[in-house]
C-alpha cells in the first residue's frame, strides 16, 4: 500500500476495519491479550548461550497453568530446564531453557492451533512470534 | 380396514430415509450435575471420546445477534464429554453448510465446526427431535483429530477441559476456504466476538532464516489506560528494518481509530513507525498493525509483520 496522501490511509482505515470491526468497542478487559516485552527481545542476536530465563510479559494478568510455548520450525525451541510459571504480576511468564551458542530459536506463543495463554476471562492471546539468535562462543 | 391401516403403515415406512435412527435426548445420554461454571484449573477435567459418541444430526442452527449465524442441513456430530457430561462438539456436514458474520464480506462454505459450552446446554444446542443414533462412526478418527487440535483454544488446562459458565459458548469453524474462524459467543448478551488472530500465518512458512518482523514495542503500550488526550505519537517499534510507505494501520472495531493528522512516517531506524493523531478523552482506541486481510507492514526481507492488537484508553483531560 503505497499511501502518500491521508485519504488512501484513511479509506485503507476503514477497508481494514470492515476485516475486524468484531472485536466490540467496549471494557478493555474484554480484548484479548497481547505480549507487551519479551526477554530476550524478539529479533535480537546476541543473547548469552548457557541457562538463561526467557520473559513474555503480556498487557494483563492471565490464567495460571495454561499456555502454548509452540515451536516455530523444526527443532526451533530450546531445551527447557523446567515448567513454565507466572511471576507475581501473573503478567510475566518465565521458562528456564539451555541455550547453545550460534543458534536461532522461535516459539510461537500462541498460534493458529494452539491458544493455552488466555487471560482471566479465558480469553487467548494474540499470537506473537519471538525469535531470537545467540552469539557464537 | 384394518388391512388399509397397516398398508398405510407400510407404504410411510417405505418413504422413511433408510438413514433413519433412534432419536436420542442427548441431556438424558450424557447428564450432568453442574448448573454453573468451574474455570479453576486445579478442577479441569479429563474427557473422553469414542466411536460410540458419534451421532447424525437432521439440521443444527445457531444465531447470536444479527451479524452471526451458522447453519448446516444433515451433519454427523462427535460428542466428548467427561463424568460431568458433554463438554465439546465436532460437527462435520453432510450437506452443504454456511458461516454468515463479520468476518467475511459474505457466506463462507463450512468444513468443520467445534464448539465448547456448559455440559447442561447439549439439548439447547441439539435438540432431541433433531438427533439420531446414526451418524457414521467411520469417522471418529478425524473427530478426534480436530478435537485434540482444537481443544487447546479455550477453556482448558494442559488439555483437560474446564467448564464455561452456561451462557458461554466457543465456536471454532474450518471453513471449505480454508479459514480459521473462532469466536467468543455469550448468549445472554447475545454477542459473538470474533478473534482474528486465529486465521493467521501458518508455522510452515517460517524457517532460522526467513522470519516476519513482529511488533516489540508500542506507544502507548497495548491495554495502558489513563493516557493524556491531545495531539500525541503513536510509535510502533518493530523487530527489524521495514519497508518505507508501506503500511496497514487498521481499524479493531468500527470507528476504532483516533483522528490522524499526518501521513505515518518511520523514524531513522526504519524499525519505529509513528502516526500523529489527536485523542479524545476518555475514550478507547484501537489498531491491528496488519490483519488477515491487510498485511502491508512489511520488512525489509519482504515479509509482512505478524498482525498485533493494540488497544488503550485515554484518560480525562
Amino acid at each position: 500500500m503505497k499511501t502518500k496522501t491521508l485519504i488512501p490511509l484513511i479509506i485503507a482505515g476503514l477497508l481494514c476495519g470492515w476485516a475486524t470491526q468484531t472485536v466490540r468497542a467496549q471494557d478493555i478487559d474484554n480484548f484479548a491479550p497481547v505480549v507487551v516485552k519479551t526477554i530476550p527481545e524478539a529479533g535480537a542476536t546476541n543473547v548469552p548461550s548457557g541457562e538463561y530465563e526467557v520473559k513474555i510479559t503480556f498487557s494483563k494478568e492471565m490464567a495460571d497453568q495454561s499456555w502454548s510455548w509452540s515451536s516455530a520450525w523444526e527443532n526451533s525451541d530450546p531445551q527447557s530446564l523446567g515448567k513454565p510459571h507466572y511471576d507475581a504480576d501473573h503478567k510475566t511468564c518465565v521458562m528456564k531453557v539451555k541455550l547453545e551458542p550460534g543458534k536461532t530459536y522461535g516459539w510461537w506463543i500462541n498460534s493458529q492451533k494452539f491458544h493455552g495463554f488466555q487471560d482471566a476471562k479465558h480469553h487467548p492471546a494474540v499470537p506473537y512470534l519471538l525469535t531470537f539468535k545467540t552469539r557464537d562462543n | 380396514m384394518k388391512l388399509i391401516t397397516k398398508l398405510f403403515i407400510i407404504a410411510a415406512a417405505w418413504s422413511l430415509p433408510a438413514t433413519t435412527g433412534l432419536a436420542v435426548d442427548l441431556l438424558a445420554h450424557y447428564p450432568t450435575p453442574l448448573t454453573a461454571g468451574d474455570a479453576d484449573p486445579n478442577h479441569a477435567r479429563m474427557w473422553e471420546f469414542s466411536p460410540e459418541d458419534i451421532f447424525q444430526v437432521t439440521q443444527f442452527t445457531l444465531k447470536t445477534g444479527e451479524k452471526f449465524k451458522v447453519e448446516t442441513g444433515a451433519a454427523d456430530l462427535g460428542i466428548g464429554h467427561c463424568s460431568d457430561g458433554a463438554i465439546w462438539a465436532v460437527l462435520i456436514p453432510r450437506a452443504p453448510g454456511t458461516l454468515t458474520s463479520p468476518a467475511a464480506s459474505q457466506s463462507e462454505p463450512v468444513a468443520h465446526i467445534w464448539l465448547r459450552f456448559h455440559p447442561a446446554q447439549i439439548n439447547r444446542l441439539f435438540p432431541p427431535d433433531n438427533v439420531s443414533t446414526n451418524g457414521n462412526r467411520a469417522l471418529a478418527a478425524q473427530v478426534r483429530t480436530i478435537a485434540e487440535h482444537k481443544m487447546t483454544s479455550s477453556w482448558q488446562s494442559d488439555g483437560k477441559a474446564m467448564i464455561p459458565a452456561p451462557e458461554d459458548l466457543t465456536v471454532f469453524i474450518d471453513t471449505k476456504d480454508g479459514t480459521h474462524r473462532f469466536f467468543i459467543v455469550d448468549t445472554a448478551a447475545q454477542t459473538a466476538e470474533y478473534v482474528d488472530a486465529f486465521n493467521q500465518r501458518s508455522s510452515r512458512s517460517i524457517s532460522a532464516t526467513r522470519v516476519p518482523p513482529v511488533v516489540v514495542k508500542t506507544w502507548p503500550e497495548a491495554g495502558s489506560q489513563k493516557v493524556l488526550p491531545g495531539t500525541t505519537d503513536i510509535k510502533v517499534t518493530f523487530s527489524r528494518g521495514m519497508q518505507d510507505q508501506s503500511w496497514s494501520w487498521c481499524d479493531a472495531w468500527e470507528n476504532s481509530t483516533p483522528e490522524s493528522l499526518e501521513k505515518p512516517r518511520y523514524e531513522a531506524d526504519h524499525m519505529t513507525c509513528v502516526l500523529k493523531v489527536k485523542l479524545e478523552p476518555n475514550k478507547t482506541y484501537g489498531f491491528w498493525l496488519n490483519s488477515d486481510q491487510f498485511k502491508n507492514f512489511r520488512g525489509t526481507n519482504g515479509l509482512s509483520a505478524v498482525p498485533y492488537l493494540l488497544t488503550f484508553q485515554t484518560g480525562q483531560e
